[in-house]
């Protein structure tokens, strides 16, 4: 029997004081950050980006320093309680088992952290070769020595986070003889989903909806930020296009799998991949 | 979950781990943690498998109980 219409008007006037209120304060939010741009003057501006380009690759180098230590020990530590763990496990206690997951799990969490915070570290390091292009640093060799130890930590970051992560998989795939796939595999994540079961392959449907949901509301609020640089003049038009297409990647995989005709293989998500 | 089911109390009848029982019906050890626990419903596929390894039949192992309102 399908609902009445009524229903749906129901509905609708439930949920639209609180989408209302949302969009007029989401617009109040944006009068208040268009006026206080507009009193920072261009001239304000100009001098917090010259001083960010000193400051900023060297900050980058650092963090990036004391992120890579930090992870490094919170890993090892953690991967070898895993497996430390896992030798004394004898396959009846439940509770050594979800101890043993979770704490790989951290491992490979920690890695991806990792990897963003260095690639952002990165990214920020190269203001460098900017500055030595409009002659604002001391010297070409201070800008040198922080390029060349940003790409020295980008390289030891990579090693370490392929290290634990081929160690995490390795000792899950030793505890559970039925999963696949190595690293160092370029279809790794394909292989080791199509070995997983229903229950894992529904747990990664639910994470992949979580990320798609979460992608999205970053994407709005990274548009809205780059438009604002944009509108502003610290940051130009290619920062908007780079967003408007990673949101568009996100929603066309997004609608591209949800239009997707379920195969023979009706909620294995292996026939979707 | 309105799902219950007395698939621990087979496991112990069989006299092996979630990790063999796993092995048995093509699912993970923890995926039998899960049906245990009630936190995940298997397919009618896996329940069948679960079934016949268990030498019952699926009503057995799995009962629904709606909600009292």
């Amino acid at each position: 029997m399908k609902r009445s219409d009524q229903t749906f008007t129901q509905a609708d006037r439930k949920a639209k004081p609180k989408f209302t209120g949302i969009l007029i304060a989401a617009g109040l939010i944006g009068v208040v950050l268009g006026f206080a741009g507009n009193w920072l003057s261009v001239q304000d501006l100009d001098q917090l980006a010259q001083a960010a380009n000193w400051w900023a690759p060297v900050a980058a180098v650092t963090i990036n320093a004391i992120a890579l230590a930090a992870v490094w020990t919170l890993c090892g530590r953690g991967y070898r309680q895993a497996q430390t763990l896992s030798q004394q496990d004898s396959g009846e206690d439940e509770h050594l088992e979800e101890t043993i997951d979770k704490l790989l799990n951290r491992v490979l969490m920690a890695t991806a952290a990792l990897n963003l915070i260095t690639f952002s570290c990165f990214g920020l390091a190269t203001l460098v070769l900017r500055i030595v292009r409009e002659d604002a640093w001391p010297g070409v060799i201070p800008a040198l020595v922080v390029m060349l130890v940003s790409l020295v930590e980008l390289a030891v970051s990579l090693k370490v986070t392929v290290s634990f992560q081929r160690k995490a998989v390795n000792l899950t795939r030793q505890r559970n003889p039925e999963k696949e796939g190595s690293v160092y595999q370029l279809d790794f994540n394909k292989v080791w989903v199509n070995s997983c079961d229903e229950a894992e392959q529904a747990q990664i449907y639910r994470a992949g909806f979580a990320g798609y949901k979460a992608a999205s509301f970053a994407c709005s609020m990274a548009w809205l930020v780059a438009t604002l640089g944009c509108l502003f003049g610290f940051c130009g038009p290619l920062s908007v296009l780079l967003v408007c297409a990673i949101w568009a990647a996100t929603q066309i995989a997004y609608f591209r799998q949800a239009m997707n005709k379920p195969s023979a293989q009706a909620g294995s998500i292996s026939s979707l991949i | 979950m309105p799902l219950r089911n007395r698939l621990k109390e087979y496991r112990a009848r069989l006299g092996v781990n979630q990790q063999e029982l796993g092995r048995r019906i093509g699912a993970s050890r923890q995926t039998v943690s899960l049906i245990e626990r009630g936190d995940y419903s298997p397919s009618v596929t896996l329940a069948l498998k679960i079934a016949q390894v268990c030498q019952c039949t699926v009503e057995d192992l799995f009962t629904y109980e709606e909600d009292e309102a």
